[in-house]
C-alpha cells in the first residue's frame, strides 16, 4: 500500500496501482490515503459543445458554460446536473466540450461506495484515459480514435495530437446482444475470433455477420459524421489510426466500414498493452490516467463529476487557521489573566496581612498607651503620695526635732532669766520692769542711784562677757537723782 | 458544521489575500485590546493602587515603634517599684516617728492633764505666795513648728516679790508637757512687782 499511488473503484471492487505500475487488489480504506477514481459511464453524459470568448476568465467560464448547458443542451430545469467541460482555447476563443451528469445518477452511481469510502476524488468518463498514452507509447503529432467495447460500455474517442476532441457512442455488447438476439458472450466470440470478414463466418451464420454489420454501419456512419463536423472546428486533415482499446476485441475488417465513408488510410490496430498490465487490461489504461491525475503537475484534461468529494483535512481551512488563532490567543489571555490573577490575589493576601499587621500594632500600640497612662497615674499618685510622706516625715521629724528644743528653750529661758536677775544682784541695780518674751529676747529698765550710774554699763559688760549676741541700751536718763536706761538684750 | 466551515471557507477565500493575511494580525490585536482594555487596564491600576497602599502601610508599620513605649512602661513600672519602696520605707519612719511621738504622750493634751496643769499652777502660786490676780484659759489652734500646734494658753496676772516669781514661773514650766512661755513682764512700780505672762500649751496633731 505505501508504494500504491492510485486507486479506481470498478465493478464494487478497489484496485490499486503501485509505483511499478502493477495492479492489485486491495482494500477499500486505502481510499482514506489514496487518490480515489471511478469511472462514469459515458451514456449518463449529455455532451454539447459551443464556443465561448478567449476574454472570459475561468469563473465566468463556468458560469457561462453552465448557462449555455441548460440552455441549449435540453438539460431539465427541474434536475440537478453536474457539469463540467473541456476547453480548447483557439485564436479569439474557446470550444467548449460540456458535459452534464444528472446528479440523481451520479449519486446512485456512487451510492454502492459511499459507506466503504469517504471520497471520489475523481469520476471521470473513460474516453479520456488515452491522453496519457501519448506520453508513453503513441506518436501525438497523429490524430487517432480509440475504440472501446465492453458489455455496459462502449464508445469512439477522437483525439488530436494527444488532445480529445470528442466521442460518439457505440453499441455496446448487451446493446448488440439485444438487437440481435444472440447471447452476450456469443457477441463477443463473434467479433474477436471473425470480425466482419464474411470467409470467417459459415453460410448459416451469415445472418449474424449482416446484423452485426448493419448494427456497426450505423455507428461509423455517426462516427464519421462527427468526425467530419469535428474537421471544420479543430481543423484536422486526416485521422491516422483507430485502436481498439480491447485485447478480447479484434473486430477483423473493421477499416473497411470506414473505407466505405473515404477513410482509406486508416490503420485498425490493437492499442498495445503492458506485459504488466495483463492481469487487468481494462483498467490499467484507467488507472493510469487517474495516477497522472492525481500528480500535482499534471496537465491531464480531466472531466469530475463526483459528489463524493475528498474533504480537506480541517488545518488546510483558512477559517481554522484563525479558529487555531483565536484559540492560541485565548490561550495566551488565559495564560496572562491567570498569572495576572495570581499575582494580584498575591498581591492582595500581603496587603490583607500588612493590614492585620498595622491593625495588630496599632491596638498593641493603644494596650501599650492605654497601659502607659495608667502606670503613669499609678506613679504620679505614688509620687504624690511620696511628695506626702515626705512632707508627712519632714513635719514629723521636725516636731520630734523641735519638741527637745522647746524643752530646752525653757531652761534657755529661765537660764537667760536667772544670769540677768544674778547679773542685777551683781551690780546692785534695780528693775522698773522686765519683759521677757522668748528664750532669746528681753527688754528690762534699769533703775540705780547717781552714784551708782556705772553699775548700768557693768552690767551690761558683764553679760555681752557672758556670751550674749547683742546688749544696747538707746538711753541713760536721769530723773530725781535716779538714772534710768531700758535695756534690750538678745541672746 | 462541515457545510458551514465550507460555506465560511468559501466566503474566506473570496477576500484578497491582503485582506486574509490582516485578519492574522486583526484577529490576535482584537482579541488582546479586549483584554487589555477589558481586564489587565484595571488590573495594573490595581495593582499600582495596591503596590502604593502597601508602601503607605509598610510606612505606617515602620513608624509604629512600641519599643520606645515599652522601654517607657518598663522604666515607670521601675519607677512605680521604686516609689512603692521608698513610700513603704517613708510609711515606715513616719510609722516610727509617730510611735516616738505616741510614747511621749505629745499627741495628747487632753482634759485631765489640762486640770493637773491648772491645778499644779495654784498649788505653786500658793506655795510661793502668789498672789493671783487673773488666770485666763484661751482655746487655740494655732500652727507652731512641725505637727505642734498651740491648741490652749494660760494667761496670767499675779503680784509677788520678785525672786517668788521667778520661782513661781519656773515650777510651773513642767517637763512632762510641751509648752512655751511668752510675753513674760515683771514690773516693780509698785510695791509688789506686777507679773504677767502666757502659757502655751502645744499639742501634736496630724492634720495634714
Amino acid at each position: 500500500m505505501e508504494n500504491d499511488t492510485a486507486l479506481l473503484l470498478y465493478h464494487d471492487k478497489a484496485y490499486c496501482l503501485g509505483e511499478n505500475e502493477e495492479i492489485t487488489l486491495c482494500d477499500f480504506s486505502h481510499s482514506s490515503s489514496l487518490f480515489t477514481a471511478a469511472l462514469i459511464p459515458t451514456k449518463l453524459l449529455t455532451p454539447h459543445a459551443f464556443t465561448l470568448p478567449a476574454s472570459l476568465d475561468a469563473d465566468e467560464l463556468t458560469i457561462q458554460t453552465e448557462i449555455k448547458m441548460y440552455n441549449e443542451a435540453n438539460l431539465n430545469p427541474n434536475e440537478n446536473y453536474l457539469i463540467d467541460y473541456i476547453a480548447h482555447k483557439q485564436e479569439s476563443n474557446y470550444i467548449i466540450e460540456a458535459f452534464a451528469a444528472k446528479e440523481s445518477d451520479v449519486e446512485q452511481l456512487v451510492e454502492p461506495y459511499a459507506k466503504s469510502v469517504n471520497a471520489i476524488d475523481l469520476l471521470f468518463p473513460r474516453f479520456l484515459i488515452y491522453q496519457t498514452l501519448y506520453e508513453k507509447s503513441l506518436d501525438n503529432e497523429k490524430n487517432d480514435i480509440f475504440l472501446y467495447i465492453s458489455h455496459d460500455e462502449a464508445y469512439a474517442a477522437m483525439y488530436k495530437k494527444g488532445r480529445y476532441i470528442g466521442h460518439r457512442l457505440f453499441d455496446t455488447i448487451e446493446d448488440i446482444s439485444k438487437k440481435t438476439g444472440i447471447e452476450a458472450v456469443q457477441v463477443t466470440e463473434y467479433l474477436n475470433n471473425k470480425g466482419f470478414v464474411r470467409e470467417n463466418y459459415n453460410a448459416d451464420e451469415y445472418h449474424i455477420l449482416d446484423a452485426l454489420q448493419e448494427i456497426f454501419m450505423k455507428s461509423v456512419e455517426k462516427l464519421v459524421y462527427t468526425l467530419n463536423s469535428k474537421r471544420k472546428v479543430f481543423a484536422y486533415s486526416m485521422i491516422d489510426t483507430l485502436y481498439i482499446d480491447s485485447p478480447d476485441m479484434k473486430l477483423q475488417g473493421l477499416e473497411e466500414f470506414f473505407q466505405s465513408f473515404g477513410y482509406y488510410d486508416l490503420r485498425v490496430e490493437q492499442l498495445p498493452f503492458d506485459e504488466k498490465a495483463k492481469k487487468f487490461p481494462e483498467i490499467v489504461n484507467v488507472l493510469t490516467y487517474a495516477k497522472s491525475v492525481a500528480e500535482e503537475d499534471s496537465n491531464c484534461e480531466k472531466l469530475n463529476f463526483t459528489t463524493l468529494e475528498r474533504k480537506k483535512p480541517l488545518l488546510q481551512y483558512v477559517s481554522v487557521h484563525y479558529i487555531l488563532l483565536t484559540l492560541f490567543t485565548l490561550l495566551l489571555i488565559t495564560a496572562a489573566y491567570i498569572y495576572t490573577d495570581m499575582k494580584l490575589n498575591s498581591q492582595r493576601e500581603q496587603l490583607s496581612a500588612k493590614k492585620a499587621l498595622l491593625s495588630k500594632k496599632e491596638q498593641m500600640l493603644k494596650r501599650l498607651k492605654t497601659k502607659e497612662k495608667s502606670l503613669q497615674k499609678v506613679r504620679d499618685k505614688l509620687k504624690d503620695k511620696n511628695k506626702e510622706l515626705q512632707k508627712k516625715k519632714y513635719v514629723y521629724a521636725t516636731t520630734i526635732e523641735v519638741i527637745p528644743k522647746v524643752r530646752q528653750n525653757i531652761q534657755k529661758r529661765q537660764k537667760f532669766l536667772y544670769e540677768v536677775v544674778q547679773t542685777l544682784a551683781k551690780y546692785r541695780l534695780n528693775t522698773l520692769y522686765i519683759d521677757q518674751n522668748n528664750s532669746k529676747q528681753m527688754e528690762l529698765k534699769i533703775v540705780t542711784e547717781r552714784f551708782q550710774r556705772d553699775a548700768i554699763s557693768k552690767f551690761m559688760q558683764e553679760l555681752i562677757k557672758k556670751g550674749y549676741k547683742s546688749v544696747e541700751t538707746n538711753s541713760v536718763k536721769l530723773d530725781e537723782n535716779i538714772y534710768t536706761s531700758k535695756i534690750r538684750i538678745e541672746k | 458544521m462541515r457545510e458551514n466551515l465550507e460555506k465560511l471557507e468559501l466566503f474566506l477565500l473570496s477576500r484578497q489575500k491582503n485582506e486574509r493575511i490582516l485578519l492574522y494580525v486583526v484577529i490576535p490585536t482584537v482579541l488582546l485590546l479586549f483584554f487589555y482594555y477589558f481586564y489587565i487596564s484595571g488590573a495594573l491600576e490595581e495593582y499600582q493602587r495596591n503596590e502604593q497602599t502597601m508602601q503607605k502601610l509598610t510606612h505606617k508599620i515602620a513608624k509604629i515603634n512600641t519599643k520606645k513605649i515599652e522601654q517607657k512602661i518598663a522604666s515607670t513600672k521601675k519607677e512605680i517599684l521604686r516609689l512603692k519602696t521608698q513610700n513603704s520605707e517613708l510609711e515606715s519612719a513616719i510609722m516610727m516617728l509617730q510611735t516616738d511621738i505616741d510614747s511621749n504622750n505629745f499627741s495628747f493634751l487632753t482634759q485631765a492633764q489640762i486640770a493637773a496643769y491648772l491645778e499644779t499652777i495654784l498649788q505653786s502660786s500658793q506655795k510661793y505666795n502668789i498672789d493671783l490676780k487673773s488666770l485666763d484659759i484661751v482655746n487655740k489652734n494655732i500652727k507652731k513648728y512641725g505637727l505642734l500646734r498651740n491648741v490652749k494658753s494660760f494667761n496670767i496676772d499675779a503680784e509677788a516679790n520678785f525672786l517668788n516669781a521667778v520661782r513661781f514661773i519656773n515650777s510651773i514650766e513642767t517637763p512632762t508637757m510641751i509648752l512655751e512661755l511668752n510675753n513674760l513682764a515683771i514690773e516693780s512700780n509698785a510695791t509688789k512687782p506686777h507679773i504677767s505672762f502666757e502659757i502655751n500649751l502645744f499639742k501634736v496633731i496630724d492634720d495634714e
